[in-house]
């Protein structure tokens, strides 16, 4: 297997884009991202789009190649729910690692907002164990991870309050992040205020319904030292499925899918977990955060909430996560947030971040944690500049 | 969180999607529910017991399942209110989903009836081990269906 470098990323503004479709959507990553690398359309020849089918395109890959002629290239979508586009990130990288081409282009993409809200809590509802749990009982996916909330804050004595904290903390990198869809900070009384969605889990728990694309350019070792002076590298990225099916759960304080694939990740990129500078975990609600950071091994289980309150996952923290808002506040385009946590983490180690929020860079590692459903799917991909 | 003027745009053809979803192979638990059964289906190869009901043995993958009764006791593990619902659902009012740990050991998601879907209430009473029942709902219309009550 070949090396794999990240040499291009492209971000688009993050929001209810009702000013786009999903090809003009996409065409806003596309572009910076292949100026980024210092390639030409044609020269992509492996094209993989994660999307998680939200827009009226019911063949999203050809809409978004056909408005950014991207002709040259084999290509495909790939679905993997919230996680679409680790999954992408994941094909492009094999197809590069195994030496079937040099480049490959992943371009996450997603329309959210051509629904109106109700009818995309019906969509997201359905997307879990749908005959058992949707079709029977209507359990939206705030729900899934209320029942998850409830079942933490009970073992762990963790408050409603830490759960906001974790909702300051990303509104406040958001405000300076200019793709995100939330640009204000806000205080926890705010936060605790706001009205329930699924109990135990408030409006500012939970991530928005967002537009918004992020592509990204890799390129097989050689190639990518011709292309660019600060490759960034792929360590490791790996996968796990688990259940759908809540019955079938052993427990709801964690997500193993999520910890089996961090645990194979660092295995593979032969690092622990307080090598990570800054990383980027899959907050859909503030929850999550907190269970990422434990599926992922920043802290034992249980702990997570205590790294919060003491203000450690803040820039100067232990670890420094979701410093670009988190899909809580930079917003939560499900098949786009897997390449968006990757253009934020390639920019982070090339020192190239937003200043306000650029984390130290010490040992040159960065994490990313992408969850498809509730733990249905898992992405863990572990990058460094060395 | 601005409220933004909405974008010039074209409505798309309207679309309604409704789906045929088989039950040929967990017919016995949907005619058990109609008269008051709670049924699953269990391994005749590996004793292997699953709910939801299914045909064929995740474990052992033998296609050899009989349908046994199950006890309708069980306790909660955890549970949520759905405030925010979704379209099909939006006439209900705000409903508890919890899992439930049954007697025998398996796990099952349904509708928590008899606590009161308010925050205060939902804190107070929430807690995993409480004891529940298993109680089987045949509606006027639509299909029959299974709640939790508290025991």
């Amino acid at each position: 297997m070949r090396k794999v470098a990240v040499v291009g990323v492209g971000h688009s503004k993050f929001g209810r884009r009702d000013d786009v479709n999903l090809g003009e959507l996409a065409f806003e990553s596309i572009k910076p991202a292949l100026e980024d690398a210092g390639l030409a359309p044609e020269d992509i020849p492996f094209l993989v789009v994660g999307n998680g089918g939200f827009s009226e395109e019911t063949l999203p890959a050809v809409a978004i190649a056909d408005y950014a002629e991207l002709y040259n290239a084999e290509m495909l979508r790939v679905e993997a729910a919230c996680a679409s586009s680790s999954a992408a990130l994941a094909t492009g990288y094999h197809a590069v690692a195994s030496g079937k081409v040099d480049v490959a282009m992943v371009v996450g993409c997603e329309k959210m907002t051509e629904l109106d809200t109700p009818y995309v809590v019906e969509l997201i509802g359905r997307a879990g164990f749908f005959f058992w749990e949707f079709q029977h009982f209507g359990l939206t996916f705030p729900g899934y991870y209320a029942l998850h909330a409830a079942a933490y804050l009970n073992q762990y004595g963790a408050t409603e309050e830490h759960l906001a904290m974790v909702a300051v903390k990303n509104h406040k990198y958001a405000a300076t992040n200019p793709y995100a869809q939330f640009r204000q900070e806000i205080t926890i009384e705010q936060a605790l205020k706001s009205p329930y969605i699924a109990w135990p889990l408030k409006l500012f728990d939970c991530c928005p319904i967002t537009d918004g694309s992020a592509t990204v350019v890799l390129a097989a070792e050689e190639k990518a030292k011709k292309l660019t002076d600060t490759p960034v590298w792929i360590e490791a990225i790996e996968g796990c499925g688990g259940s759908a099916n809540l019955s079938k759960r052993e427990s709801f304080v964690g997500l193993k899918a999520a910890q089996v694939a961090a645990e194979k990740a660092f295995k593979k990129a032969k690092i622990t977990p307080n090598k990570i500078d800054v990383a980027n975990v899959h907050d859909c609600f503030t929850i999550a955060e907190l269970m990422a950071m434990e599926d992922v091994g920043f802290c034992r289980r249980g702990e997570a909430y205590k790294l919060v309150e003491e203000g450690q996952t803040y820039i100067g923290g232990k670890i420094p996560i979701n410093v670009d808002g988190g899909l809580k506040a930079k917003g939560h385009p499900i098949g786009a947030t897997g390449t968006s946590m990757i253009y934020s983490l390639t920019k982070q180690l090339r020192g190239e971040y937003i200043k306000s929020n650029q984390a130290p860079i010490k040992n040159g590692y960065a994490l990313a944690h992408n969850v498809g459903g509730t733990g249905h799917y898992a992405y863990v991909t572990i990058l460094c500049r060395k | 969180m601005s409220k933004k003027e909405e974008k010039p745009f074209i409505l798309s053809r309207p679309l309604t999607l409704i789906y045929k979803l088989p039950i040929s192979k967990t017919l016995p638990f949907w005619e058990g529910l109609k008269k008051g059964k709670f049924l699953t289906t269990k391994c005749k190869n590996c004793g292997k017991m699953t709910f939801p009901p299914q045909a064929d043995c995740p474990s052992c993958y033998s296609s050899e399942v009989e349908w046994v009764e199950l006890s309708k006791e069980a306790e909660l593990l955890t549970a949520t209110a759905i405030m925010v619902k979704p379209t099909s659902f939006a006439q209900e009012e705000t409903y508890i989903v919890a899992v439930a740990k049954l007697k025998e050991g398996l796990k099952a998601v349904g509708w928590l009836k008899g606590i009161k879907p308010d925050p205060a209430e939902l804190k107070e009473k929430i807690k995993p081990g409480m004891k529940l029942k298993v109680e089987t709902v045949v509606p006027k219309e639509g299909n029959p269906y299974y709640v939790f009550i508290p025991a």
